[in-house]
């Protein structure tokens, strides 16, 4: 340990190398409140640096996990089985805005947001927006292949990455795809996208920008009943309208949210529905209209509108405190991530309710209603006895409920520490056997982020231990 | 009957006994199964995925090189197969599996054909953004091997852009799977972005996932003619830069244009066709801007059709080049959308060069009649790569298979040691359409 502490400090000067328990603490965790320590915290500043902490990791037979802005939900930041913890913020240069291309080249400890706000001048931006976008960073949501509300008309992560550098396990660095739209070989961006940290560490990111839309406008419909709210994102679908956005929540959420931000939200609401369009200012006029009118139809009460980005703001903000208000209803909660299809979402908000009372705990609900990414979260007080086990058992109520309803188990957090015993419920030994080929294809071994998104074995008694129980935060997101 | 290939030997009676029950093709009609001048041993037609996984299990056990048919279309992409012992066509699987409108999904076999496939979308207002050419052949597990679309890549990125789920049998036999029929899913790692484009090297592509779109309730062309290409493909710019919501754009040579039968009375012509779409109303408007932007640049010439013409011109755009039969040669030059100007003025050799610009993608495509290219067409090709590698782009021969001297893929990546790394792991045998791909993989 020493020694290789010693190699590391030659490599990336000594105060970048971190060893004492009072350092190491803050990496202990990530948006998940799983815990492993990492033996040391190595913070490299460019790709060389990166490239040899990788090699002498690998010399020494020690893990090393690359680590974001650590606002992930499935704990893929945790060093499960301890080593190298990585933090790529250092690494936070926007290399590049090509406007004339219309890429941006990143290092992957940019924070999200702060590509769009260099683009806005050119106007352009970059599509992906996760909850977390003002904090999470584009390493990050490349390893997660993150999404956000306003996927449901541009797709996720990996439809606007172009190409990554990327360094593999035995210290060497190349380009995966570039700055082309169309590369020949395989496909390998598209397959360390999404991949969790486990393949290869990402040192720069080319992502495609595009042009702001001209108009944007956002509508808020309070509904009496949840139901009348999903009646109401189906008719829109069938529509033929695809919006840029359809966020809900529900009467719980509603609850939680009203006295926190004084939005006005009326106190018996059974659903608010969030619902942006953006395009062509006459194509926005005539689809906002349509989206009101079928709101009315299905039995909102009341619809508001905005077009300037101000008053927009106003009415996302309770969709975007929404989870930080749900902790003045409990002390502690569990959020989940589950996904089905869009049109079985009332069917999966039944079956939450169904599961809330059959264990006995409240379960708010937030989250991507155009696209069928739930967020169900689990209200509960860790200090009575038997409520985190019951907690546990529901939100593995709900996993298998979404898969039952043909989804998956996780639409855009990952899989992580927290989902990897539920893999084999949703895939063949096959399955995840031509999965697991990936490794030794990427040469990788143990070296990154090992013991992840891969079934361990463990049973769902020690799967209660290690699950992602989060204490009420107000900087938390989804 | 018996062929050696390498040092395998395969007994061909025995192959044709073990692929009995993957419903073989009479021996008679082996001949279209050619690729270039290899005539395989068998070949089977499975009408299950469990007959794909009977094929698969008899190459493994006979160490038989396999090469999977979809409808053909563009088997003179890649490099000739080193070996050759069964034609695995996967057209017996053509079904749409399910179609969920209201989810905006589709599930389908990878032998069905796009235009089938389109077909039962439009029954529900719907579409596959996905238009390569000749559709009423090609199909769905074909153009995914390929990886290649068309003009729609501008507004929809390519074919693995749209995939949500897949189906797909290893060269062991084994069938997997990934993803499924949701819109967001991060649940285990994307093995069908691996397979898309692979030209069926990892694994035979068995079903596929779609996400769709409503289609759209208006549509029309700006057609604008430009005395070069630089200007052609400024006013693009200028265009795009606006934001207006374009679903295709492509500069036509004067070459090209005429294939698609619009009038250009010399070759000198570069015309610019912009695609719009969406409600009548923003179409309208954008036709209107798309004319202003290219009268500011300096625009020759410019109209604008609608809805059935414009249609029709884009199905032409499509199969430019692949009218009748595969194009000798065809040739795609990747670089970045910047680029494009001067990848296109490097592919220009000779007046006869038919040649379609993607100047939002960096894509040049051109193609010639054989007889207007200089003799020695090996060297010609490697010069202009040599040129398009200055620029960190690519040239990729589309067609034909076979030419003296030239590979279809030029240098390989940097990566490329993964890559044969992957194919040691998915295919450790070697007996998925071996030597097509880039580096002999």
């Amino acid at each position: 340990m020493e020694s290789l502490i010693k190699e590391l400090r030659q490599a990336l000067g000594r105060r970048y190398v971190m060893e004492r328990p009072e350092e190491l603490l803050v990496y202990e965790y990530d948006g998940s409140v799983d815990r492993a320590a990492p033996q040391i915290v190595a913070v490299p500043a460019d790709t060389e640096q990166v490239s040899r902490v990788v090699s002498i990791a690998r010399k020494n037979g020690v893990p090393v996990v690359p680590r974001g802005a650590g606002t992930g939900l499935s704990g893929g930041a945790i060093p499960a089985q301890g080593g190298i913890l990585m933090p790529l913020t250092r690494m936070n240069h926007i290399l590049k805005i090509d406007a004339a291309e219309r890429v941006a080249i990143v290092e992957p400890g940019v924070v999200n947001i702060d590509i769009s706000k260099a683009a806005e001048p050119h106007g352009l931006r970059y599509a992906p927006d996760p909850s977390s976008q003002k904090a999470c960073t584009i390493g990050g949501n490349v390893a997660e292949n993150a999404g956000g509300p306003h996927c449901l008309a541009y797709g996720v992560t990996t439809n606007h990455v172009l190409g990554m550098e990327t360094v593999l396990a035995d210290g060497s660095v190349v380009w995966v795809g570039g700055r082309q739209h169309e590369s020949i070989g395989y496909d390998l961006r598209g397959v360390l996208i999404g991949s969790e940290g486990t393949l290869a560490v990402t040192t720069k990111v080319a992502v495609r920008l595009q042009p702001l839309p001209e108009q944007v406008t956002t509508m808020l419909a309070i509904f009496p009943e949840e139901d009348e709210a999903g009646a109401a994102v189906s008719a829109i679908i069938a529509s033929g309208i695809v919006p840029a956005a359809i966020e809900m929540m529900d009467r719980l959420t509603i609850q939680a949210v009203e006295p926190a931000i004084h939005a006005g939200y009326p106190a018996d609401a059974g659903a608010v529905l969030l619902v942006e369009v953006e395009g062509l200012r006459e194509s926005v006029a005539e689809e906002a209209a349509e989206v009101q009118e079928i709101c009315r139809a299905s039995g909102a009460t009341e619809v508001r509108v905005a077009d300037e980005p101000a008053e927009r703001e106003r009415l996302w903000a309770g969709r975007k405190t929404a989870l930080g208000a749900l902790g003045r209803l409990a002390p502690s909660y569990y959020l989940l991530d589950g996904v089905v299809p869009r049109s079985r979402v009332l069917d999966a908000l039944r079956r939450i309710r169904e599961i809330s009372q059959e264990y006995g705990l409240p379960i708010a609900n937030v989250f991507h209603a155009g696209d069928g990414n739930l967020h169900p979260c689990i209200l509960f007080d860790e200090r009575v006895p038997d409520e985190l086990r019951r907690s546990k058992e529901a939100g593995g109520a709900i996993l298998r409920a979404c898969l039952d309803l043909g989804g998956a188990l996780s639409g855009e957090h990952g899989v992580g520490l927290e989902k990897q015993e539920y893999m084999d419920l949703c895939f063949t030994d096959a399955d995840l056997d031509a999965m697991a080929r990936l490794n030794p294809g990427f040469a990788s071994g143990e070296t990154f982020n090992p013991g992840k998104i891969f079934p361990s074995g463990a049973s769902c008694v020690e799967l209660l231990q290690h699950t992602a129980i989060a204490k009420l935060g107000l900087d938390a997101f989804v | 009957m018996s062929s050696v290939r390498g040092d395998v030997r395969i007994d061909a009676k025995a192959l044709q006994r073990a692929l009995a029950g993957a419903d073989p093709v009479p021996e008679t009609d082996l001949s279209s199964y050619t690729i270039g001048d290899a005539t395989p041993l068998a070949a089977v037609r499975p009408q299950t995925i469990d007959g794909v996984e009977t094929a698969l299990t008899s190459a493994t056990q006979f160490g038989a090189a396999v090469v999977p048919w979809g409808g053909g279309t563009r088997m003179g992409l890649g490099n000739p197969p080193s070996r050759y012992d069964f034609a695995l066509d996967m057209r017996g699987l053509s079904s749409v599996v399910e179609h969920r409108p209201a989810d905006l999904v589709v599930t389908v076999e990878a032998g069905c054909t796009i235009q089938a496939l389109q077909d039962v979308l439009r029954q529900s207002g719907q579409y596959l953004p996905l238009d390569p050419p000749l559709p009423a052949q090609a199909t769905v597990g074909g153009v995914l091997a390929t990886g290649i679309g068309g003009p729609l890549s501008t507004a929809f990125g390519t074919p693995r852009d749209q995939v949500i789920g897949m189906r797909a049998v290893l060269a062991d036999g084994s069938i997997v799977k990934n993803g499924g029929i949701v819109v967001k899913n991060v649940t285990g790692y994307a093995m069908d972005r691996l397979y898309i484009g692979a030209m069926g090297t990892l694994a035979v592509i068995a079903e596929a996932t779609f996400k769709v779109t409503p289609l759209p309730r208006a549509e029309a062309t700006v057609v604008a003619t430009f005395s070069s290409m630089n200007a052609a493909i400024g006013a693009c710019n200028v265009v795009v830069a606006q934001g207006l919501p374009l679903l295709a754009a492509e500069v036509l040579n004067g070459a090209a244009l005429s294939r698609v039968g619009q009038p250009t009375d010399t070759n000198r012509d570069y015309t610019l066709l912009l695609r719009v779409a969406g409600r009548p109303s923003g179409v309208s408007r954008s036709i209107d801007a798309c004319v202003a932007a290219c009268r500011e640049v300096g625009v020759a010439n410019v109209e604008s059709l609608n809805d059935d013409p414009s249609a029709s011109l884009w199905k032409k755009v499509t199969d430019l080049g692949w009218e009748s039969g595969p194009p000798d040669p065809a040739l795609r030059l990747l670089g970045t959308p910047a680029q494009s100007a001067d990848l296109s003025a490097l592919a220009t050799q000779g007046s006869d060069t038919a040649m379609s610009v993607s100047p939002t993608r960096g894509v040049v495509k051109a193609y010639w009649n054989s007889d207007a290219l200089p003799p020695d067409v090996s060297s010609f090709i490697t010069g202009l790569r040599d040129a398009v590698a200055a620029l960190n782009g690519t040239v990729v021969v589309e067609s034909p298979t076979k030419r003296e001297g030239v590979d279809a893929w030029g240098p390989t990546p940097d990566s490329f040691s993964v890559m044969r790394r992957l194919k040691e792991q998915y295919d450790p045998q070697g007996i998925l359409n071996p030597g097509r791909y880039v580096g002999g993989l």
